[in-house]
């Protein structure tokens, strides 16, 4: 007797009785119309997306699914499989996107973030630092297990301009990715080479990427921003301080 | 793998499915294609595009022995899902992509309001036409028939 082992993919609808109903259930859509030469091309961006921080790279092979962009849905489908938790922000989070990753991926959705290989997060997701705390970085020995993010922004600009710096950069790229300052105090708390977190960031159809090995740094023009700030709060702090101990003294002299 | 959890299903469909799913993997091609028109005739979309692959062929000495490996064989799977939102499946052994697409959209429609109508035109037509061919090839294989049975060996005589 033999029996040949298929891989059959998580279906609904098996029925007859309540056909219509059990196969309805969240509509699913095609995955890369060519699978071979898309997951193909989808790799070799993110490849030099990675290898090259701060390039940007075209995906045009996916699709918008349930509030998800095209590049991270490209991009999903290119890396997630059988052997990749995949862990998704509530806010992306819609059982229509579920049952394509299961169908066309088939692999396991994850509520635990530590066990998670690859996490879906938006941009409010992005800066909850107690969250990001909590994907994995690897271990000494085995580094490669970290976690791999991908954060969705809205676009790659108007944010603060920062200074990357590293491997991959001939001398410093100056980008302006739409993220506060908790995102990126998390990412350099996580990171502690070999350890850290690789990021994928993906905006419409584009993708960037920031292996733990770049440096980050809010740019001069920016730190003399923030120092002027700083300087103008100290100022008013200043001028109020001696105005609010003459008020304490008044008393004192009139008495 | 947790396939057929749904508890809204009755293990009858379930069968039922399974029979219909048997039949369209053993049908002829050249009995398929006189429904392709009438198939396609309402749009539906290619979830996944009938793509050639293997799968690992497991058995058992004799049926009850350990599972071993014992080869690989070449399958075409097809997904598809009609306006309805009925989704259908098909696995066929070899590399015939029409067939995978389809037995595919057979599927989908017997999941869909039609199902009767499909059943009695596509299914039991395909049945009848595999169960002939299959006795044909039993007619066959009777003329040169052996009976080992009746084969006497020596050995045991000679004490």
């Amino acid at each position: 007797m033999m029996l040949p082992e298929v891989p059959m993919a998580k279906d609904k609808g098996q029925g007859t009785g309540d056909r219509r109903l059990a196969s309805a259930g969240w509509g699913l859509e095609p995955g890369f119309s060519d699978p071979v030469r898309d997951a193909q091309q989808v790799f070799r961006a993110a490849l030099t997306v990675m290898s090259e921080p701060g390039k940007t790279q075209l995906l045009a092979a996916g699709r918008q699914v349930a509030g998800l962009h095209g590049a991270s849905y490209a991009l999903l489908l290119a890396l997630a499989d059988a052997d990749t938790p995949v862990w998704i922000s509530p806010r992306l989070d819609h059982p229509a996107l579920r049952a394509n990753l299961v169908f066309h991926c088939n692999c396991p959705i994850t509520v635990h973030r530590p066990e998670a290989a690859l996490a879906v997060l938006d941009d409010e997701a992005a800066h909850d630092t107690d969250l990001l705390r909590e994907f994995s970085v690897g271990d000494i020995r085995r580094p490669d297990r970290s976690c791999t993010l991908i954060v969705q922004l809205s676009g790659f600009t108007g944010g603060a301009p920062m200074l990357w710096r590293g491997p991959g950069i001939p001398l410093e790229h100056r980008l302006f990715l739409p993220l506060a300052e908790t995102f990126w105090l998390a990412r350099e708390e996580r990171n502690a080479f070999p350890l850290g977190l690789d990021i994928f960031f993906t905006a419409g159809e584009h993708l960037m990427g920031l292996p733990r090995t770049t440096h980050t740094q809010y740019s001069d023009e920016c730190a003399q921003v923030l120092r002027s700030i700083l300087r103008k709060e100290d100022g008013k702090a200043a001028r109020k301080a001696p105005r609010t101990g003459r008020r304490r003294k008044t008393p004192g002299e009139s008495a | 793998m947790d396939t057929n959890q749904d508890p809204t299903l009755a293990s009858s469909d379930i069968q039922a499915r399974q029979q219909w799913m048997y039949t369209l993997s053993h049908a002829d091609i050249a009995d398929l294609l006189p429904f392709e028109t009438r198939l396609k005739a309402e749009p539906y979309q290619l979830i996944r595009p009938p793509e050639i692959g293997m799968a690992m062929v497991r058995g058992r000495m004799g049926a009850t022995g350990e599972a071993f490996n014992l080869g690989e064989m070449t399958v075409t799977r097809c997904v598809v899902q009609t306006d309805e939102a009925c989704i259908g499946y098909s696995y066929i052994a070899g590399r015939d992509k029409k067939h995978a697409e389809l037995a595919a959209l057979v599927d989908a429609h017997l999941q869909g309001t039609r199902h009767r109508s499909w059943l009695c035109q596509v299914i039991a037509l395909l049945d009848a036409r595999r169960l002939s061919r299959q006795a044909g090839e039993a007619r066959r294989h009777d003329s040169t028939r052996v009976d080992f049975f009746t084969l006497v060996r020596g050995e045991n005589d000679v004490a």
